[in-house]
């Protein structure tokens, strides 16, 4: 029996043909795809991201963990490799869920996206914003004390978008008053120290 | 004679003591007291980050020169109008007042959402009232064997206690099980910084003295709930109703709550148990009695989309729950809540110590918080009725004047409680994690969960074993243990069954079935 090496040749070459197909860039980004597809609803980062800082979290804990004593450690441990374990789990089951009679009774819903979307999500974006304005509250408050910052960000954040200087002013003098009269007044709120006032004062 | 049963209080002095507490608190100066008490306790918990311990720690040193049975009626009557309060952000901004009043988000929100907040708020204000009433009741009945009941529990059975409450999250999972059950995974893990309880040494504080006290349960509060629920308030760019017509009505939610007078009472049960164990909180009381709920009710399926019936089994448990932990309070000088340890403190203060002998040697003073919480509970209710319509109206409040409001109390709520910046910091970044959660749909309540519970499973956990010398049977030998471990086992089975029920449903519905 001759065999033809032409045509094992091309046999061959063909199913190399099909593996190329199939090499590992290819492999990567449909993997990297699915993946992204089966982390995320509606084609939005904010499942990667917070699915990777828990893993984060959890990861160095339980790393952590290991230098303390043996009954120190062990909570940690088991909760954080728990965490670990679910996250995965959380990645695979769509595609378990085809061999799985339990997933059909909803065990394991909204696992995945119903529906590709790569579109940026304008709503995580827009509200996003909201701890910009969050993040101003917070240092003026750091810089000169919460009554201020109440009365600065509040007044500014409805000039700002409502465009209207006198609510602005109304409603940031209300706030304030009215948060001085419960807080300070009522409960006695614990004073602060803003850094201005010790910078003013020659404390820092 | 000094022998317990010789000191054992007899019926004639308890209604004897029942009569002078009447008197004081019934008096003129006693209803303004508990009036006035009520409705700083409804302000104080619909206000994110203060509260029940917020609301009653900063009562103390205002009432330290007051007599000691005025500073009691005003302590329990803020303490009966907290409750109410914090269910009426939870109902109209999505944000528990208190970490209790969680689970009054999943069906209160959705209700505001679609314009029937007052129906809401008065079926919360009927069926917090009563269950408060139901609360005392069982609080008044269990006097004589208060002791008893309060022993009971050792440490095995809160360590299975907390395991069951943090398991239960599997079971009142509204979309992935999987996802909540990571996020109260992760609450717990959040509970592992601080001071160890196995060895009391501190442990992942990233060399940081904050974080050597743990990470403190309110700003966590403040930032999952209120400030991740305006961001989205902020996104919507509209208000929490929108442009949905008011649809709702008080008396809707009065004849809610009155036709579900089975479910007031079997919710006020749960909650009144769960609060006579000590430190399990009024937070898995409300869950576990909504759970009950979702399961026996026969539209079960639209929990978590707006039945009032998740409102009213909610509050009627997270009132009840005071009741209930009075006992350990009163009868042990155990504190039954975060609440209570303050209330706790306060007697101390006054020279009350709590114990099996305050019935003996104190009665009336057990008998005047009992009735300023009744009298405290009519108030708040009746004024929550009244309010209802007005409350209403918050919802329709437009978001760009709604939000910086919230924003600003939600700040200094979560420094007030311990006058920490670092608070306020901590907040904010719950506040970006609690965001991302809402845009997931992962619970935020599950995280709560776990962070309340997760250091009280570790402690009981430490101390069972500390116990028994180190023996790991004893988790497993007392009756109580393992009623708790197959309630464990139940509650774990609970959403395997449900999920191939609906599987099994799911093919006989199908044309030709499978």
């Amino acid at each position: 029996m001759v065999i033809n090496g032409s045509a094992v040749a091309a046999v061959r070459r063909s199913y190399t043909a099909k593996w190329f197909d199939s090499l590992p860039s290819d492999v990567l980004s449909r993997s990297l795809s699915i993946l992204r597809h089966r982390l995320v609803r509606g084609g939005t980062g904010v499942a990667v991201v917070f699915y990777a800082a828990v893993t984060l979290y959890a990861g160095w804990l339980v790393v952590a963990a290991a230098q303390y004593r043996p009954d120190t450690r062990l909570f940690p441990t088991l909760v954080g490799t728990a965490v670990l374990a679910l996250v995965g789990l959380r990645v695979v089951v769509p595609g378990l869920r085809r061999r799985l009679d339990l997933a059909s009774g909803g065990l394991f819903d909204n696992l995945g996206p119903d529906s590709v979307d790569d579109g940026v999500d304008e709503t995580v974006r827009t509200g996003l914003v909201l701890f910009g304005w969050l993040a101003l509250l917070v240092s003026l408050f750091r810089l000169a004390g919460p009554l201020v910052a109440i009365a600065v960000v509040t007044g500014g954040y409805v000039a700002v978008h409502r465009g209207t200087p006198r609510t602005a002013l109304l409603l940031s003098l209300a706030v304030t008053a009215a948060v001085f009269l419960l807080f300070v007044v009522v409960l006695d709120l614990p004073g602060y120290d803003p850094l201005l006032a010790r910078l003013v004062e020659g404390r820092l | 004679m000094n022998s317990v049963a010789a000191q054992v209080a007899s019926a004639p002095d308890l209604l004897a003591a029942a009569s002078t507490a009447a008197d004081v608190v019934f008096s003129p100066v006693g209803v303004a007291v508990v009036v006035g008490g009520a409705l700083l306790g409804m302000a104080m918990g619909a206000v994110p980050g203060l509260g029940g311990p917020v609301a009653l720690s900063l009562l103390i040193p205002l009432t330290f020169d007051a007599e000691p049975t005025v500073a009691f009626m005003l302590m329990a009557a803020t303490l009966g109008g907290v409750n109410f309060g914090g269910s009426v952000t939870a109902i109209l901004l999505n944000t528990p007042g208190t970490a209790p009043n969680a689970a009054t988000t999943f069906d209160g929100y959705p209700l505001a959402v679609a314009g029937r907040a007052s129906e809401a708020i008065a079926a919360s204000a009927v069926s917090s009232g009563a269950g408060a009433l139901v609360g005392l009741a069982l609080f008044a009945l269990s006097l004589p064997v208060l002791t008893p009941i309060a022993l009971a529990f050792w440490a095995p059975e809160y360590f299975w206690l907390a395991v069951v409450g943090i398991a239960t999250i599997a079971v009142a999972s509204r979309g992935s099980v999987v996802a909540d059950v990571v996020a109260g995974g992760v609450g717990v893990l959040l509970t592992f910084h601080g001071v160890s309880a196995a060895t009391g040494g501190v442990r992942f504080t990233l060399g940081t003295q904050y974080l050597e006290g743990g990470v403190p349960l309110i700003p966590a509060i403040v930032g999952l709930f209120a400030l991740a629920q305006m961001a989205q308030v902020f996104a919507s760019g509209e208000s929490v109703a929108g442009t949905t017509t008011l649809a709702g009505d008080r008396a809707a939610g009065v004849r809610a709550a009155l036709s579900r007078w089975r479910l007031v009472l079997t919710s006020s049960l749960l909650g009144w148990t769960v609060g006579v164990v000590p430190g399990v909180g009024g937070t898995v009381a409300n869950y576990v009695a909504y759970l009950q709920a979702r399961e026996t009710d026969p539209d079960g399926e639209s929990f978590g989309t707006g039945n009032v019936a998740g409102v009213v089994a909610s509050e009627a448990a997270n009132d009840a729950k005071d009741g209930g932990s009075l006992v350990p309070t009163l009868a042990l000088g155990i504190p039954g809540s975060a609440s209570t340890a303050v209330l706790l403190g306060a007697f101390l203060l006054h020279g009350l110590v709590p114990g099996p002998l305050l019935l003996v040697s104190n009665a009336d003073v057990v008998f005047v918080v009992l009735f300023a919480f009744v009298v405290s509970n009519v108030v708040t209710s009746a004024a929550g009725l009244v309010a209802a319509a007005p409350l209403e109206r918050v919802t329709r409040v437009d978001a760009d004047l709604l939000v910086p409001v919230v924003l600003a109390t939600s700040v200094v709520g979560a420094y007030a409680v311990r006058g920490r910046f670092e608070d306020v910091v901590l907040a904010c970044g719950f506040g970006l994690l609690g965001y991302a959660m809402l845009r997931l749909d992962v619970s935020r309540v599950a995280l709560v969960i776990g962070l309340v519970l997760g250091s009280v499973a570790e402690q009981n956990f430490h101390r069972s074993l500390q116990i028994s010398g180190g023996e790991y049977g004893v988790f497993l030998t007392r009756p109580l243990s393992l009623l708790l471990v197959a309630a464990l086992v139940a509650v774990l089975a609970l959403p395997v069954l449900r999920a191939r029920n609906r599987g099994r449903d799911g093919d006989a519905s199908s044309p030709g079935g499978e």
